[in-house]
C-alpha cells in the first residue's frame, strides 16, 4: 500500500469554512436539482416507480404506496428539493465523521455532479428513499453514541425487509465489528446468522433478489459506466480514482468497510442497473477522498497539481454538462406528452395500447390507459426496439410467442401477419412517434408497420400531425372490404 | 569511437531515411494507401477554413466524425504556408528521419553510452514495420512513435532533473492531441511503476505525480474527444467503431511469424534476450523498467485487441530497438570476460550480417513495395470521368479500400469509408456494399440502393478482386441500370430509379 501523509489545512477557522462549505454544497446541489425538474424523462421515471403497484416485496409495496401518495401530492416538488438537500447534508455529516470535513466536502462535490444522483435524486422516488435511507444509517453508524449506533442497527434491520441491500450493509458492518472484537463474538454470529435465514427466506419467497428493483438491459460490464451510453451511471474517471484510493487509504479504520462496500455495490448491479445508485455514493466517498489527497498532499511539482486537479473537476462537471444535454435530446419530447395529455382530455377511450415500452409510463399514467408492457420507461431510453426484443428473449421477459408476434406486429411487412399478431397481443391501438419512425423503432421509411398502416381503412388514423400518430386497429377492416 | 564521429554518423543515417522517403514520394504517382488521400483532404481544409472537416459530408447518412487533430493541422500548416502537396511530401520525410534521432537520444539517456546509441539509432531508422506503413503515405504513425520518444526521454529526464518538466509537458500533451496513444503511454508507465514496485525498488513522488499529469491529460483528451461518439456506440469507441470483419481481418495476420517479419528477426531476439536479463539480474535500473513496461505493454495491448496493429508493432519494433543498447552493453561486457575476447570484431559483423538480413532488407523490401501503384491512371480517368458525369450530392457505391482517393479526386459521397466512427451501424453499412456488389437479384440490391440513396455502383480491380467478382449480376439486361464506362479495368453503372 502506498501510503502517504496528509498536509491538513490550518484549522484556525474552520467553523467558518464549514459553513462556507455547507452553504455551497446546499447551494450548488439545488441549482442542478432545479435545472432537471420537468424533464420528461426523470418525472417518467418518478411516475414508472410511482406505479409500481404489483411489487413481490410486501414490505417494499407499502413503502411504494407511500411514495406514490406523496408523489401526488401539489408540494412534491417541494419535498424532493428539501430531501435532496438533507440527503446531501446527511451524506456531509457522514463522510466528515469518518475522515474529515475536507474528504467529506470533495466527496459531497463528486456527488452533485454525478448523473446518478441528478437523476434519481431530483424526483420522489423510490430509489432516492432507499439512498435516504442508506445514507442515513451510514451517518447514526458514524457517531460514537451508541443510542444512535442502536438506533442505526435497528433501522438497519428493519430496512434488510426493504431491499436486501440493507441486509448486505448490515452483514458486512457485523462482520467488520466480530473480526475487530472477541466480545460477544458467538452470540453476534449465532444472531447474524439466524438473522440472515430470516431475510433469505422471506426475499425467496417475494421475489428473490432480482426482483426487488426493476430489471435493465444491461449488455456489457461496462454497461454501468455513465460515459457508456447510460442516462444514468457512475463516471468512469470516478471509478478510477476510487479504486486508486484503495491504496491511499483515507478513511483510515474504515477503509476495509468501505472498499467491501464498494464491492458489494458493484456486485449488485448485476442484479439490477438501479443499484448503481448505491455504488455511485461508495464511488463519490472515495473519489472525493482521492481528490482531497490531491489537493492537501505536499507536492514536489506544485505545476503538475494543479492541471491535474483542474483536469479532474473539469472531467466531472464535463459528466455533469453531459448529463442536461442527454436529457435535453432525450425522448420523448414534451410535444409528445402534450398530445397524451389532449388525448386523455377528449376522453378518447382506449382499451390496449401498443408503442415503444419507452412510452408505456406516459401511456399508463398520463392517458389513464391500462398499458401493454407493464414495465418502465427510462430503461428504455435511446434504447432500439430491436435491442429490446433480443434482451427480452434472453432475460424470458415474455414467452417466445409474445415475443415473435410482437416481433411480427412491429417489423412485417405482411397485413395478415400484422393483424394475426395485434389479435394475439390483444392490440387495439398503436401510438406511433417521431423519435420511432427515426430510429428508436424503425430505421427505414416503409418498414414493417410503417409499411402495413398505409391500408387506412385497416388502420385509423386518430390523431395524425407531426409528433404523434395514434391508429385505431379495424380488425373487420379487412373481411369488410372482401 | 569519438563523440563527434557518432553525431556525424547519426546524421548520415538520418539523411539516408529522409533521402530514402523522399525519393519514395517523388517516385511514386500516387500514396501508397487510400487513408493518404484523407489527410490531405482534411489538410487542403484546414488550410482553406481554418478548421478539420468534422462533417463528414462526403458519406452517406455519416454523423459527425471525430478525430485527434494535431497532426491534420500541422499538415494543413506546411499546406497553407507552401500550397504543395510537395510540400507535405517533404514534411512526412522528415518526421521520418527524426525516428533515428529519437532513438539515439533516449538510448543514449538511458546508458550514457554514444556507440549503443548509434547502432539502436540505425535500427530504429529500418524497422520494417515503420517503413511498410509510413513509406510514401501521411501516416501519422511516425509522428507518434517521434513525440513518444521524447515524452519517454524527457519523462525519465524529469525525474532526474526538473528543468526538463517544461519540454514533457509540451511533448506528451502534443502526443496526446494527435493520437489517443497516450493511452498506451499511461498504461506503460503504471506497468513500469509496478514493476519497480515489486523489485522493492521506492517509489519517487516525481514518478506518482508525473503519472498522475499523463493520467488525467489524456482520459481528458479523450472523453472532450470522443465524449458524444461514447454515448453513441458505447465501449465500440475503444475499436473507433469498426466493424467486426473489418476487425477480425486486421487481426488475423498477429501471430508470431508476422510478429517477426514486421520486426525483424534481430530485434525479436535481442529484445528478449534483454527482457530476459532484465527480470534475472540482480540490479536493475528504474528506468529499464519503463523500456520494458512499452514493450510488454504493446504487446499486451495487442493481445487483447486493445490497439491497432499498426500503432502496437511500431512501438514494440522502436522501443526494441532502444533496448538494443541494454542488449549491447551487455554482450559487449560478457564477450570482454570470455575467451572469445579476440574474436569480438567478427560478432560485430555478425550482427550487422543480422541487423542487414532482419532489418534493413525488409524495410527497403517494403519501400519498394509501396512504389507499386495503389492507383493507377486507368482508376484516376474512371474517378475524373464520374466526376463530370454526377452532381453534388450524389452517392456512390465504391471499394472501401478506395473511398478517399475518390472523395478527394471526386468530392462525391461514398457508401462507405474507413472512418466507422461516425456510422451508426457501420457492420450493417459493410455488409449493404457488399451485397450491392454480389448480390444476384435485382429487387434486393435495388432495396439496398434506394436504402442508401446510391446513384452509381464503381466496379474497379480492386474491388473484383476483393468480392471474386467481373460485373454486376443483376444488373443484366436490368431497365434500371446502365454502363457508363468500361476501360477494361473499371466499370462504372449508372442506377436509374425512374426507368419502368
Amino acid at each position: 500500500m502506498i501510503y502517504m501523509e496528509f498536509e491538513n489545512v490550518s484549522v484556525g477557522k474552520k467553523k467558518n469554512y464549514f459553513l462556507i462549505a455547507i452553504a455551497l454544497i446546499v447551494l450548488l446541489n439545488s441549482f442542478l436539482i432545479f435545472q432537471t425538474q420537468g424533464n420528461s424523462i426523470i418525472s417518467g421515471f418518478d411516475k414508472k416507480i410511482v406505479m409500481q403497484d404489483d411489487l413481490p416485496n410486501p414490505v417494499l409495496s407499502k413503502f411504494s404506496s407511500f411514495i406514490s401518495l406523496v408523489s401526488n401530492m401539489d408540494v412534491g416538488w417541494l419535498l424532493v428539493f428539501l430531501l435532496s438537500n438533507i440527503f446531501i447534508l446527511l451524506f456531509y455529516f457522514a463522510i466528515s465523521n469518518y475522515s474529515d470535513s475536507n474528504v467529506a466536502f470533495f466527496s459531497s462535490i463528486v456527488l452533485i455532479f454525478s448523473p446518478t444522483h441528478l437523476f434519481f435524486n431530483s424526483s420522489f422516488n423510490l430509489i432516492f428513499l432507499l439512498e435516504l435511507i442508506i445514507v442515513l444509517i451510514f451517518l447514526l453508524f458514524s457517531f460514537k453514541n451508541k443510542i444512535l449506533v442502536s438506533i442505526g442497527f435497528f433501522l438497519l434491520i428493519c430496512a434488510s425487509f426493504l431491499n436486501p441491500v440493507f441486509f448486505i450493509v448490515l452483514a458486512i458492518l457485523t462482520i467488520f465489528s466480530i473480526w475487530r472484537k472477541e466480545e460477544f463474538r458467538k452470540t453476534k454470529l449465532f444472531f447474524l446468522l439466524i438473522f440472515a435465514l430470516c431475510v433469505i427466506a422471506y426475499y425467496i419467497i417475494f421475489g428473490g433478489i432480482k426482483g426487488q428493483l426493476p430489471d435493465y438491459p444491461m449488455h456489457s460490464l461496462l454497461d454501468f459506466l455513465f460515459e457508456f451510453s447510460l442516462i444514468f451511471g457512475v463516471i468512469l474517471i470516478s471509478i478510477i480514482l476510487a479504486v486508486v484510493n484503495f491504496f491511499i487509504g483515507s478513511y483510515k479504520d474504515n477503509q476495509k468497510k468501505i472498499i467491501a462496500l464498494f464491492l458489494m455495490g458493484f456486485a449488485m448491479i448485476f442484479f439490477s442497473l438501479y443499484y448503481v445508485s448505491f455504488l455511485n455514493i461508495v464511488t463519490s466517498a472515495l473519489c472525493g477522498a482521492t481528490i482531497c489527497f490531491i489537493v492537501f498532499r505536499k507536492w514536489e511539482i506544485l505545476t503538475v497539481k494543479v492541471t491535474t486537479f483542474f483536469i479532474i473537476m473539469l472531467l466531472i462537471v464535463y459528466s455533469c454538462a453531459q448529463l442536461f444535454y442527454f436529457l435535453s435530446i432525450a425522448p420523448p419530447s414534451f410535444d409528445v406528452l402534450s398530445e397524451l395529455r389532449n388525448m386523455n382530455e377528449a376522453g378518447v377511450d382506449f382499451s390496449r395500447v401498443i408503442s415503444h415500452p419507452l412510452y408505456e409510463v406516459y401511456i399508463r399514467e398520463i392517458s389513464q390507459n391500462k398499458g401493454f408492457y407493464e414495465i418502465g420507461s427510462s430503461q428504455y431510453l435511446s434504447r432500439d426496439f430491436k435491442d429490446i426484443l433480443s434482451y427480452w428473449n434472453q432475460s424470458a421477459k415474455f414467452d417466445s410467442e409474445t415475443l415473435q408476434n410482437l416481433n411480427n406486429f412491429f417489423y412485417s411487412r405482411s397485413i395478415d401477419k400484422t393483424l394475426n399478431a395485434g389479435k394475439f397481443l390483444e392490440v387495439d391501438y398503436v401510438l406511433i412517434t417521431n423519435e420511432m419512425r427515426n430510429g428508436l423503432t424503425w430505421e427505414k421509411k416503409e418498414e414493417g408497420l410503417l409499411f402495413v398502416i398505409r391500408n387506412k381503412e385497416v388502420f385509423e388514423r386518430l390523431i395524425d400531425d407531426e409528433n404523434i400518430t395514434l391508429i385505431k386497429i379495424n380488425y373487420d377492416g379487412i373481411n369488410s372490404e372482401d | 569511437m569519438n563523440e563527434k564521429k557518432v553525431y556525424f554518423l547519426l546524421f548520415l543515417v538520418s539523411l539516408s531515411v529522409f533521402i530514402i522517403a523522399l525519393s519514395t514520394f517523388i517516385n511514386a504517382d500516387f500514396f501508397s494507401d487510400d487513408y493518404s488521400y484523407f489527410e490531405l483532404l482534411q489538410a487542403k481544409n484546414i488550410a482553406n477554413t481554418g478548421f478539420p472537416d468534422y462533417n463528414n459530408v462526403l458519406v452517406v447518412a455519416s454523423n459527425r466524425f471525430v478525430f485527434m487533430p494535431l497532426y491534420e493541422y500541422l499538415l494543413g500548416a506546411v499546406f497553407a504556408f507552401f500550397g504543395s502537396v510537395f510540400s507535405l511530401k517533404v514534411l512526412q520525410a522528415l518526421i521520418l528521419a527524426l525516428i533515428p534521432i529519437g532513438v539515439f537520444r533516449l538510448s543514449y539517456e538511458l546508458r550514457g553510452e554514444h556507440f549503443p546509441a548509434l547502432l539502436s539509432a540505425m535500427i530504429g531508422a529500418f524497422v520494417p514495420v515503420i517503413w511498410q506503413l509510413s513509406s510514401n503515405s501521411l501516416s501519422k504513425i511516425p509522428l507518434i512513435i517521434v513525440l513518444m520518444l521524447f515524452s519517454t526521454e524527457f519523462y525519465l529526464k524529469s525525474l532526474a532533473n526538473k528543468k526538463f518538466l517544461g519540454l514533457f509537458y509540451v511533448f506528451f500533451i502534443i502526443l496526446s492531441l494527435t493520437s489517443n496513444v497516450s493511452i498506451l503511454f499511461v498504461c506503460a508507465l503504471v506497468f513500469s511503476i509496478f514493476l519497480s514496485s515489486i523489485d522493492n525498488k521506492k517509489i519517487n513522488s516525481t514518478e506518482i505525480e508525473l503519472l498522475s499529469f499523463c493520467f488525467a491529460v489524456s482520459i481528458f483528451v479523450v472523453i472532450i474527444t470522443y465524449g458524444g461518439q461514447i454515448s453513441n456506440i458505447g465501449t465500440k469507441v475503444i475499436w473507433l467503431n469498426t466493424p467486426s470483419p473489418v476487425l477480425s481481418l486486421e487481426y488475423q495476420d498477429f501471430n508470431l511469424a508476422q510478429l517477426i517479419y514486421s520486426l525483424g528477426i534481430f530485434p525479436m531476439i535481442y529484445g528478449s534476450y534483454s527482457i530476459y536479463l532484465l527480470t534475472m539480474a540482480q540490479e536493475s535500473k528504474k528506468r529499464d523498467y519503463v523500456i520494458m513496461s512499452f514493450v510488454l505493454m504493446g504487446l499486451f495491448l495487442l493481445w487483447l485487441k486493445m490497439v491497432s496493429w499498426k500503432i502496437g508493432f511500431s512501438i514494440l519494433g522502436i522501443y526494441l530497438a532502444v533496448q538494443f543498447t541494454d542488449f549491447f552493453i551487455s554482450l559487449r561486457s560478457s564477450i570482454n570476460k570470455s575467451k572469445i575476447a579476440r574474436f569480438k570484431q567478427h560478432i560485430y559483423y555478425v550482427a550487422i550480417v543480422f541487423f542487414v538480413i532482419g532489418s534493413l532488407v525488409p524495410s527497403l523490401f517494403y519501400v519498394r513495395s509501396s512504389l507499386d501503384k495503389f492507383a493507377d491512371q486507368n482508376l484516376l480517368s474512371a474517378m475524373v470521368f464520374l466526376k463530370e458525369k454526377s452532381e453534388d450530392g450524389q452517392a456512390v457505391a465504391i471499394h472501401p479500400s478506395e473511398s478517399h482517393l475518390f472523395q478527394y479526386i471526386s468530392s462525391r459521397r461514398v457508401v462507405i469509408d474507413s472512418n466507422y466512427i461516425a456510422l451508426v451501424s457501420p457492420e450493417d453499412r459493410y455488409f449493404g456494399l457488399k451485397k450491392i456488389f454480389t448480390e444476384n437479384f435485382e429487387t434486393n440490391a435495388r432495396e439496398i440502393l434506394d436504402e442508401l440513396g446510391v446513384s452509381y455502383v464503381f466496379l474497379t480491380l480492386a474491388t473484383r478482386k476483393d468480392y471474386n467478382i467481373t460485373e454486376l449480376a443483376y444488373a443484366k439486361g436490368s431497365p434500371y441500370f446502365e454502363i457508363i464506362y468500361d476501360d477494361g479495368d473499371n466499370l462504372i453503372y449508372k442506377y436509374d430509379r425512374s426507368s419502368e
